[in-house]
């Protein structure tokens, strides 16, 4: 199973909530170049033409790439 | 409320998709860091390549585990930038190019050296947001 934990603050306090989900499941990165939801485990491409596995971490940047193949 | 998108296949190759609905201020675990402390979306954390403090991202996950939590750090930071210091490095002030202009209470107390330097006899407490400082008192 894959987890993705949460965390938020009610009346100042602090409240945990994890979800747990398929070991294939990846969560949205955002929209690539196209537009196309990239979730993680995409396989996109940059402006270089080159082709990689998206990853969590390249949000910030993710509408630089466009999707190949989900 | 913010939205919290994911995607999975069933064992039939199937696609699913699963959206989760969230508090505003809700943050993601971004992962565990060198002290195995975990480190959500919006935390102040000191990077490994430097002593700043940062707000964590998920693009600081692939070195997660080379940074430290720094709670309060960036709150820290935003006083010391109120009270014109330009730089901060890790809350040590031995590190410093110029002693602070304020002396945040966690040091423990003001140093004589603080003190001469910036000419203040008697250092004023004060308290921005739970963190507590002495500092000149005339601001």
């Amino acid at each position: 199973m894959k987890i993705y934990k949460f965390r938020w603050y009610e009346n100042g306090k602090p409240v945990y909530k994890s979800f747990a989900f398929p070991n294939n499941t990846g969560m949205l990165i955002g929209r690539g170049s196209d537009g196309k939801k990239i979730f993680e485990g995409d396989k996109i491409q940059g402006a270089d033409g080159k082709i990689g596995s998206a990853k969590l971490e390249a949000q910030s940047f993710i509408d630089c790439f466009k999707l190949v193949t989900q | 409320m913010k939205t919290y998108e994911f995607r999975s296949r069933d064992k039939d190759g199937n696609v699913m998709f699963k959206t989760i609905e969230l508090p505003d201020d809700a943050a993601l675990m971004i992962g565990r860091d060198k002290h195995d402390k975990e480190i959500y979306e919006g935390d102040g954390i000191f990077t490994p390549d430097n002593f700043y403090a940062e707000t964590a991202t998920v693009g600081i996950k692939p070195f997660i585990e080379r940074c430290s939590l720094a709670q309060d750090a960036l709150e820290r930071q935003k006083i010391l930038k109120q009270f014109g210091h330009k730089e901060y490095f890790a809350g040590d002030p031995t590190k410093e190019n110029m002693p602070p202009p304020v002396w945040f209470k966690y040091w423990g107390e003001p140093s004589d050296e603080w003190r001469k330097f910036h000419g203040i006899k008697k250092p004023v407490l004060l308290r921005f947001g739970g963190i507590e400082f002495y500092c000149k008192g005339d601001v």
